[in-house]
């Protein structure tokens, strides 16, 4: 009965219309179980049969060797029969691997490529001579004829094709030097704007702290000028005359003490007659001053004990006064109207300490000296600072601007470098071109040549075994 | 186990009515003298015994689209009965 069916796939029925009603039957499960199984077997077999035939039709048709897509060609075949074979392999154990298709396709590939190559050598080996000398001779043949036959033009060509290679290789080499050349010119000149803007920077600081210098000096000229207002030349006079009117004081009061004591003598030690021609003797002042010098010195302690002590502090006062003072008049002239002010207040100091006349005053005057000294000293310690700061920035700039002026020479130096180096690389590559360029139009009439000589010689077939039927060939081999 | 490896073929009727049910393929087969092309198919209905209920319709194909016809003929329908009971037995 089997023999008088064919079993059918029936893929296109999958939405049917029912028209008519169906017949009925009833089976054990068994049987329908077995009726199953053959039909699932049947169109297993069909499917791996479909998929065989799609893989003989991919892997029949040959790929032309000559053609440039060939490589592209192979792998999309075989792409195409790997997802065959992995349909194949999933009817067959109802699993696949994951990476199986990719996997399978890559080796595929690899495969059919080498069976050209393969296939292709065996097409040239297995040629009668006569046809091989023909493809030989022929100029469009896959194989150059000038290989085996003609060995010596061969050479010759090759050995220019190998200049022509070698010196395209070097025009190559020699652009993308001077491409690297121009690339490390360009470096250069981007590292020469930041050198330029590291310097613009450098000045810029410079100034900022001169600037920042001068104002402190300024500061501090003006926290001087008051200070300046007293002279030199005043506080001395102001010093002097204290002093000489302290020691005028000092001087009639120890007269006057003298004379006292020189009448008590008179009075007392002295007989009445020497007291009268004494008294008689008008005062000589004269002849008593050594004395008086003597006596003073006896006296000094306990008439003016507080002279003791002031003398020497002005004479101290003297001393450190000066010389700050006389610095203080090398600095920077001083406005007209301060000058003024200062010498306003020169005069008041001067009238103060004429018109001192007790050592209070004098002390308090002497504070005030001493006061504006301290202040003097003070403002001259920050003029020296700022001076100090001043210098610093000078150097620091100076020490920028000697290197801004180092780096610059290096890289213009550098930059004259890479120039020459540019220059000789530009001479070297067009000498290289033209060169080539005699090559190539050598290699030209050497090529006509040939193909006169073929034209004399006369047309050749063409007559090579299709790579289709070799492979074929291989297979059934 | 075995039933379970073996892939089913489905199949949708559309019934006169336009209801659709989904139903098993188990066989499709043609007789090769008369060329008529049968499907029998199974919903897996079971009735008290554990028998198995299977449906069998003509496959018509003259309009070009296929449309399932019903098995009039007396002797045609025991021809296909007999090709269902070969298959039917152990290999």
């Amino acid at each position: 009965m089997q023999d008088q069916i064919d079993l059918l796939e029936s893929d296109d029925l999958k939405l049917v219309k029912e028209e008519k009603p169906r017949k009925k039957l009833k089976f054990k499960f068994p049987s329908m179980y077995s009726v199953r199984k053959r039909y699932s077997a049947f169109r297993k077999k069909v499917t791996e049969l479909k998929l065989e035939r799609a893989k003989e039709k991919l892997t029949g048709y040959t790929i032309d060797n000559n053609d440039v897509n060939a490589v592209d060609k192979i792998k999309k075949r075989a792409k195409h029969i790997a997802k065959l074979e992995g349909k194949l392999k999933y009817e067959r154990e109802k699993t696949l691997r994951k990476a199986y298709i990719k996997s399978r396709a890559i080796k595929l590939s690899n495969k059919m490529i080498a069976e050209v190559r393969m296939n292709a050598d065996e097409t040239y080996w297995n040629l009668p001579p006569d046809k091989i000398d023909e493809l030989l001779s022929s100029t469009q043949g896959r194989y150059k004829p000038e290989v085996k036959k003609q060995p010596e033009p061969k050479k010759e060509i090759n050995l220019e094709k190998d200049l022509q290679n070698d010196l395209s290789k070097q025009v190559t080499a020699a652009m993308n030097e001077e491409k690297a050349v121009k690339e490390q010119a360009t470096k250069v000149e981007t590292s020469m704007a930041n050198n330029r803007i590291t310097s613009e920077n450098e000045q810029q600081l410079e100034s900022d702290m001169n600037k920042e210098a001068l104002d402190l000096v300024n500061k501090a000229k003006e926290e001087v000028k008051p200070v300046e207002t007293i002279n030199q030349d005043t506080a001395k006079q102001a010093i002097d005359n204290g002093f000489n009117e302290q020691e005028k004081n000092t001087n009639n009061n120890a007269q006057r003490s003298f004379n006292q004591f020189n009448d008590q003598l008179m009075h007392e030690i002295l007989p009445k007659e020497q007291v009268v021609n004494t008294v008689e003797k008008p005062f000589q002042p004269k002849e008593v001053v050594p004395e008086k010098i003597e006596t003073e010195e006896l006296q000094l302690p306990s008439v003016i004990p507080q002279m003791g002590t002031q003398l020497p502090s002005v004479v101290e006062q003297k001393g450190t006064q000066l010389p700050s003072v006389l610095e203080e008049r090398e600095m920077p002239i001083v406005a007209p109207e301060r000058k003024e002010e200062a010498k306003e207040q020169e005069l008041n100091l001067n009238k103060l300490i004429e018109n001192a006349t007790s050592t209070d005053e004098l002390d308090e005057l002497l504070q005030m000296i001493k006061e504006k000294e301290a202040q003097q000293e003070q403002s001259k310690q920050e003029v020296e600072a700022a001076k100090a700061k001043e210098a610093e920035a000078k150097a620091k700039a100076q020490q920028a601007n000697e290197e801004y002026q180092a780096k610059k020479t290096f890289l213009l130096e550098k930059c004259n470098a890479i120039d020459e180096d540019t220059r000789h690389n530009k001479e070297q590559s067009q000498q290289i071109t033209e060169r080539a360029q005699k090559f190539a139009e050598e290699a030209e009439i050497k090529m006509q040549k040939a193909a006169q000589v073929e034209k004399m010689i006369g047309p050749v077939a063409t007559n090579v075994r299709p790579v289709e039927a070799t492979q074929s060939q291989g297979k059934s081999r | 186990m075995e039933n379970q490896e073996l892939e089913k073929k489905m199949m949708s009727i559309v019934g006169a009515d336009g209801s659709i049910e989904e139903v098993e393929v188990i066989l499709a087969f043609e007789f090769k003298d008369t060329k008529k092309e049968y499907v029998i198919y199974t919903k897996n209905e079971k009735d008290e015994n554990d028998n198995i209920t299977v449906y069998v319709s003509n496959v018509d194909r003259s309009s070009g689209e296929p449309k399932l016809l019903g098995v009039d003929d007396e002797e045609e329908w025991n021809r296909v009965k007999d090709v269902l009971r070969e298959l039917s037995k152990a290999e």
